[in-house]
């Protein structure tokens, strides 16, 4: 070490701020050299004597300071109380007690969220969402296809809804063709088979005799999970009469609808039949309907006749009628056929159908004979004059 | 001052304690008045408390309150312009009858050997240390009164550490010089 390296180090030396290996490198320097080791024993000596004693302060100096950080404490800025109140919270947040304690209630919180089960809302209710064999929803269905029956229709199921049970005959008038409006709806978005409908028809006549509507009875045993029309599942249940006898008949119904599936025609024909020997014209219809497939059309247009008569102005009369107007067309009678549609024409449900079937069909001879032309004057004086 | 930041008041109590006398001596021998050197350890803590929450510990609470105590000397010498401190031999007291600044600077607990010299190697080591300029006299005063490592000093003055040195070397060169008739005496001393 030279004089110049020390000297850079002297006060470093003096302090006794030097580690132990340039302390001693100093040392031995100094120990050689009389300058430097003059230089640094006249800062010592001067350290030694330059001491200044430390005065006590005032006595009363503490107690001051704690009264003017009372009174500072009070008028603490507002920012600054934030930041002290931020500052708390966070040495709390930071505490492995605390941040246990939050994950485990983001855990039950994250649970509870996913297992709480979804308490419909009356809203909700009305406009209940069925899902349908294809996954279509039913609420969609009804609502996206919307001619004008369809609307008169729902129109009607729900004032049948709103004002609870209605008469009998105004019922059936009212209930059945809005819930079969809204099951055709559903059938144009390619939703429905007959023998769905036929079963919601069955449920809404039922609602509409007194009985409340089950929906378990109403979509039947075969058309696993099946559409419940937004019409029929909105009708209130009337009362609770018979509800054993409804079971029953339901229960003759799905299988009688079972067996028509399976195309035991002849079996499905006898359980309608029995059936519609308690008056059900809705059964009557699908017996005639059996026969029609066992037997054809010949042997089941008198039934549909029969049925049409006696129920017309009821949703099985009308299909009857319908479906006899077919059959008669089927068998080349044509104006019995434009007979019968043309009794729908004023039926709002099967008008539109009825129409085009009666557009369908080919003019009567008479109508599509064209008429003969007398010839002119001009030709029979030419024909004379040969 | 953690403990303090979370609102533990008998925390602030232990750090009034703690430094009360340094940094009333530090002010005090800048100031060189007793009544302004109260004042200013006064608001010294006073800003710690108001500004408690914005305090990161990202240094010392002594840097940080040797570096309040020291802006509000500046401000207080600013504010007298011109540095016209009293003479060691002037007395205090409204009547001028109290102790002189030499007599309540002396060391009570003074050798034997440094009371043999008598009240005037007192007078004259206050006298050197007042006229050392401003910036030497600060960090002498830091190192030597308050104790305080050069780095810590340089944090609280903001030059290098380096400097630092310097000017505490040339302090004690002045100082050395100021007292150049006690160096026999000073180089006896253990």
């Amino acid at each position: 070490m030279d004089c110049e390296k020390f000297e850079s180090m002297l006060i470093d030396e003096l302090y006794g701020e030097l580690d132990e290996l340039t302390s001693a490198a100093s040392k031995r320097h100094v120990a050689g050299c009389a300058r430097c080791a003059s230089l640094l024993g006249g800062l010592k000596a001067t350290r030694r004597l330059a001491v200044l004693p430390m005065v006590a302060p005032p006595a009363d100096l503490e107690s001051k300071i704690l009264a003017a950080e009372q009174s500072a404490r009070k008028v603490v800025p507002f920012r600054g109380r934030m930041a002290r109140a931020v500052s708390r919270a966070g040495s709390w947040a930071m505490k492995p007690q605390t941040q246990m304690a939050a994950l485990f209630l983001l855990m039950i919180g994250g649970s509870m969220a996913f297992l709480r089960a979804r308490v419909p809302s009356s809203a909700d209710k009305s406009a209940s969402m069925v899902v349908t064999e294809n996954g279509a929803p039913a609420a969609t269905a009804v609502a996206s296809a919307s001619p004008a029956g369809q609307t008169e229709a729902m129109d009607l199921a729900a004032a049948a809804t709103a004002h609870g049970p209605l008469e009998p005959e105004h019922a059936r008038q009212a209930n059945a063709p809005a819930a079969i409006a809204a099951d055709k709806a559903s059938e144009a978005q390619g939703g429905l088979k007959d023998d769905e409908l036929a079963l919601r028809q069955r449920a809404a006549t039922s609602n509409t005799k007194g009985g409340g509507l089950d929906p378990s009875n109403a979509l039947g045993p075969g058309s696993g999970g099946g559409m419940l029309g937004a019409a029929a599942s909105a009708a209130p249940p009337t009362s609770q009469g018979a509800p054993a006898a409804t079971a029953a008949a339901d229960g003759a119904f799905a299988n009688a609808m079972a067996a028509y599936r399976a195309k035991n025609f002849d079996e499905a024909t006898r359980d309608f039949d029995a059936l519609a020997a308690g008056g059900d014209d809705n059964s009557a219809l699908w017996a005639a309907r059996s026969v029609r497939e066992s037997s054809g059309c010949g042997a089941a247009v008198n039934r549909f006749d029969e049925l049409s008569g006696r129920a017309f102005g009821t949703q099985p009369g009308y299909d009857a009628t319908f479906e006899s107007g077919e059959c008669y067309k089927a068998m080349g009678s044509f104006d019995a056929a434009r007979q019968r549609f043309s009794r729908l024409l004023t039926v709002p449900s099967h008008a539109a159908r009825a129409q085009a079937e009666l557009n369908k069909m080919s003019p009567s001879p008479y109508q599509a004979a064209p008429k003969r032309v007398a010839p002119a004057p001009a030709q029979q004086m030419n024909q004379s004059a040969y | 001052m953690i403990r303090y930041q979370r609102g533990d008041r008998t925390a602030f109590v232990a750090l009034v304690q703690r430094h009360q006398t340094p940094l009333y001596n530090f002010a005090f021998r800048q100031l060189r008045l007793q009544s302004a050197a109260e004042d200013v350890v006064q608001e010294a803590f006073i800003r710690v408390v108001q500004n408690a929450a914005d305090f990161k510990h990202e240094a010392r609470f002594t840097t940080w309150v040797y570096t309040i105590t020291r802006n509000l000397c500046i401000d207080q010498m600013r504010k007298r312009a011109l540095r016209k401190h009293a003479s060691l031999d002037d007395a205090r007291g409204a009547d001028s009858d109290g102790p002189t600044l030499g007599e309540m600077t002396a060391d009570k607990r003074a050798n034997v050997e440094r009371e043999a010299t008598g009240d005037e190697l007192k007078e004259r080591i206050a006298a050197a240390v007042d006229e050392l300029p401003d910036d030497q006299r600060e960090v002498f005063l830091m190192r030597e009164v308050s104790n305080l490592p050069f780095k810590e000093i340089a944090d609280i003055t903001g030059v290098p550490e380096n400097t630092v040195k310097s000017r505490m070397r040339y302090a004690l060169e002045r100082l050395q010089a100021a007292l150049s008739e006690y160096e026999e005496f000073a180089r006896a001393l253990k």
